[in-house]
């Protein structure tokens, strides 16, 4: 380009520029007065006012043809939770239990651990699970909590939409849109094991239709301790600050952009093989890291909707053992189409790519977790298509898609299901669905050398596949009157391909597919309102699991049949919601866990409670009291070199000032 | 120089244009408007038309407009209109509450719940109390609650369950009833 072509180009830029300015008041003096017109018309006049475009309803869970549960902002609130898996305890069929004060192990339908591998967690569409040796850092997925409007939680496998590794579930936390979070609110809670949350946010809005809002939040939370009553060294704090923008710039069109970053400590003390035996050494984590996630959703027509997304993570985890990095990006596409009133079609596209570099770290000679390679970059291409057909109107729907993903590991996985629902009355949902879905292999299984013994090693393999499930699951909702909710769910699992880590013959435990599997169970969600101010809800699981390992496997450590014994066969959990006043409400939750013989835990009751005080609109109070009936009780064992430690009675209070 | 005027003509056209279609903006804005600022225009109008019974109303002149789903842009308008135009300062207030919530204090209670059994519930557990209850979702009335709002090709349209109202003792301005469907 030329001299003279750049210089144009600039005066036209400018010239645009100084038009848009000029006009921009004009503009923004139209969206003022659109509310103070409406609110100046009679209700008549409103009525022959026309609507630019209708939004779609989302679908209704009753109707969904999956095992959907949703929690919502104030369920979070009276939860009584200071975690998202604290939480996540009340939805039915969820396992969570607290490894330590700064790890847990969740997951839906069986193979819990810290690496639980077969539950996807997103963020606002960001996925949080780690490709590096799957499962989620849970101590690192926080926002303030008055800033999240719903989890939906989906047990058994969503494959076919959100990708691989939603194999057992998928959890998706949303944060609320800004022009929800106007104002201030600041909250600040301290107790026995929590020595202080302080969280603020403060949201505003320039112009008419541009929202924000900016948060700040700091935790830190005492040391656990171990089965014999000594700290077991796991204190932690984060900090984290972000924002929300949220746009609409026309009705038809609307963009957010969402962002983090956050840094903390997660102590651990590390009990290390050697040759002498276990030597105890503080392996103290340090995490920091940050995201950006942007969203543009556009309507086209009443019948066709588009959005675009991406966004970009960056995670730094530093421990004596292991300094890991990594940036994850993405971008998705997607397409929801009406083409009839009988047929709803969506589809997608995905790009992701990821860029790690892994330092292993020497310990006394010894290094206990390489990666190899050190450093790699990975690429997954993935597309979608699903598409729901009205076959009798309001009566029965047939979903059916599938999704294509190229995996950097193993190539194409396709990932198809079928879903039925049939609304048998208006108060009454019988589904059913046949899902297919695989947990890809990690960066650990493909390369890691992790020393377990002074003797053995476990080791990731070029040759390691997919874990694969086909899924068959019955779902049934039924609410008689207005007291009564009733929720059943059925499933049978058939795993392949499941992950074993044989016997080389020269101390390497090798990564291979050589086990299947069965699980089967149900689950049961029930709500019976006493008064109007006084609601119950009754939930029960069931779970069992069997693995088999394949002619000819060597396993010498048992790693596979293991995940028989690490989730709950029952589950129980009752809750209670009353309102004793207008602004004074008392809330309970009762938990059931049976024993997990492959964690060595017994069998516990868990009692929370929480009584929370409006005295005016803007002070809320309340006094929160977790696992109140024993001291302290262990709910997991985490897997690799740790010391066992148990969860303690927490009692905190908490100040919330919204205005 | 040539060159020069003509930037400056095209400059002055774009300039005028764009005016004017901002001002045409304007115009379509007063008839236009997106389905959810309509419906918070609806909602906030309806304290005007409807009487609450004794003890109700009773030494309370402050309305109270209850939420109850989740945070959606219905919810971010209603918060805008209180705002600008609660000029007997804090005459109207809004909270945003599910379904386990207290809902004896509200006035007028806006169910934007997807969910059917919590819609049914919320019907069931407000029949008989004083409160207006208000729904955009579908089959509404039908299902008894009380005011619905419903799409007429690109308009929205009222619809009430005058057994739901006697039940709630709510009295409706008559203007009001005049431009509603009635059900049954």
């Amino acid at each position: 380009m030329s001299h003279i072509d750049l210089f144009m180009l600039h005066r036209k830029l400018c010239l645009m520029l100084l038009i848009s300015m000029t006009t921009l008041p004009f503009v923004v003096h139209a969206e003022e007065n659109a509310l103070d017109n409406l609110m100046k018309m009679s209700l008549q006049e409103l009525q022959n006012v026309k609507v630019t475009s209708v939004s779609k309803r989302p679908e209704d869970p009753f109707e969904a043809a999956a095992a959907v549960y949703v929690v919502t902002a104030d369920d979070i609130r009276r939860a009584g939770a200071v975690t998202i898996p604290d939480i996540l305890r009340t939805v039915p069929g969820i396992e969570v239990a607290q490894i330590d004060t700064n790890k847990w192990a969740v997951t839906s339908r069986g193979f819990n651990g810290q690496f639980s591998n077969k539950l996807l967690v997103l963020v606002d569409g960001r996925t949080v699970y780690t490709p590096l040796f799957s499962g989620v850092f849970w101590n690192i997925q926080d926002t303030v909590l008055e800033d999240i409007s719903r989890i939906e939680v989906i047990r058994g496998p969503g494959a076919t939409l959100w990708g691989s590794n939603a194999v057992n579930g998928v959890i998706n936390i949303i944060t609320k849109g800004a022009e929800n979070t106007q104002g201030t609110y600041i909250s600040t809670l301290a107790g026995n094991e929590e020595r202080v949350t302080g969280e603020a946010r403060y949201g505003g809005k320039i112009g008419e239709d541009f929202y924000y809002r900016v948060f700040a939040k700091h935790f830190d939370r005492t040391p656990s301790q171990t089965l014999q009553g000594v700290d077991a060294g796991d204190d932690t704090y984060l900090s984290r600050t972000g924002f929300r923008a949220d746009w609409r710039k026309t009705d038809f069109d609307k963009i957010t952009v969402i962002g983090d970053i956050y840094s903390g400590m997660e102590r651990q003390i590390a009990f290390l093989p050697t040759g002498l035996g276990s030597v105890r050494t503080d392996v103290d984590e340090r995490v920091k890291g940050g995201s950006i996630n942007s969203r543009w959703n556009h309507t086209f027509s009443k019948t066709s909707r588009l959005s675009i997304q991406t966004y970009i993570d960056h995670i730094e985890r530093n421990t004596a053992l292991l300094d890991q990095e990594r940036t994850t990006f993405d971008v998705d596409i997607q397409h929801n189409w009406d083409i009839s009133d009988r047929n709803e079609l969506t589809w997608g596209v995905g790009y992701r790519y990821f860029q790690d570099d892994l330092d292993e770290k020497n310990i006394n000679g010894t290094t206990y977790l390489n990666y190899t390679p050190d450093n790699s970059n990975n690429n997954i291409y993935s597309a979608f298509i699903q598409d729901k057909l009205t076959i009798v109107p309001e009566k029965l729907f047939l979903t059916l898609g599938s999704k294509f993903e190229h995996h950097y590991f193993t190539g194409l996985e396709v990932q198809p299901n079928v879903r039925v629902s049939y609304l048998i009355t208006d108060r009454q949902t019988l589904w059913g669905a046949v899902t297919r879905a695989v947990r890809s292999p990690t960066r650990g299984e493909d390369g890691l050398d992790l020393v377990l013994s002074s003797t053995l090693s476990q080791d990731g393999s070029e040759f390691f596949k997919s874990e694969e499930l086909v899924a068959y699951e019955l779902g049934y909702r039924y609410q008689p009157n207005w007291r009564m909710m009733f929720d059943a769910t059925v499933f049978y699992n058939d795993y392949d391909s499941l992950r074993t880590f044989e016997n080389d013959g020269l101390g390497n435990l090798v990564a291979n597919n050589n086990s299947n599997g069965e699980g089967y169970g149900f689950e049961l969600a029930s709500r019976y309102s006493v008064t109007r101010n006084w609601n119950l809800y009754a939930n029960y699981s069931f779970l069992t699991l069997d693995i088999h390992l394949n002619d000819g496997a060597t396993e010498i450590v048992d790693f596979s049949e293991k995940n028989e014994g690490l989730s709950a066969k029952h589950r129980v959990s009752l809750m209670s919601r009353v309102n004793l006043t207008k602004n004074i409400e008392l809330d309970n939750n009762l938990y059931f866990v049976d024993n997990l013989p492959e964690a060595d835990v017994d069998a516990y009751i868990r009692f929370d409670t929480r009584i929370g005080w409006r005295p005016t609109k803007y002070l809320e109070l309340s006094l929160v009291g977790q696992n109140l009936f024993d001291d302290q009780h262990k709910e997991f064992s985490q897997s690799l070199y740790s010391v066992p430690s148990e969860v303690g009675r927490s009692i905190y209070g908490r100040a919330s000032l919204r205005f | 120089m040539r060159l020069k005027i003509a930037t400056i003509k095209n400059a002055i056209y774009i300039f005028l244009l764009h005016g004017l279609i901002s001002l045409a903006g304007i115009s379509i804005a007063s008839a236009q408007q997106s389905e959810e600022i309509l419906k918070a225009a609806f909602i906030y109008n309806f304290i005007s038309f409807v009487d609450w019974p004794e003890p109700a109303s009773k030494g309370n002149q402050k309305k109270l407009l209850c939420y109850v789903g989740e945070a959606g842009p219905v919810l971010a308008y209603l918060r805008e209109i209180v705002r600008r135009h609660d000029t007997k300062d804090g005459a109207v207030s809004i909270e945003q509450k599910n379904r386990d919530a207290t809902i004896e204090p509200c006035h007028i209670l806006y169910i934007s719940d997807l969910n059917k059994a919590d819609i049914d519930y919320l019907i069931g557990k407000s029949a008989d109390l004083p409160v207006l209850v208000v729904s955009d979702t579908n089959n509404f009335v039908e299902r008894g609650g009380m005011v619905g709002m419903f799409m007429d090709g690109n308009k929205v349209r009222l619809e009430i369950n005058t057994t739901s109202l006697e039940k709630s003792r709510l009295v409706i301005d008559s203007d009001l009833m005049e431009l509603v469907r009635q059900y049954p």
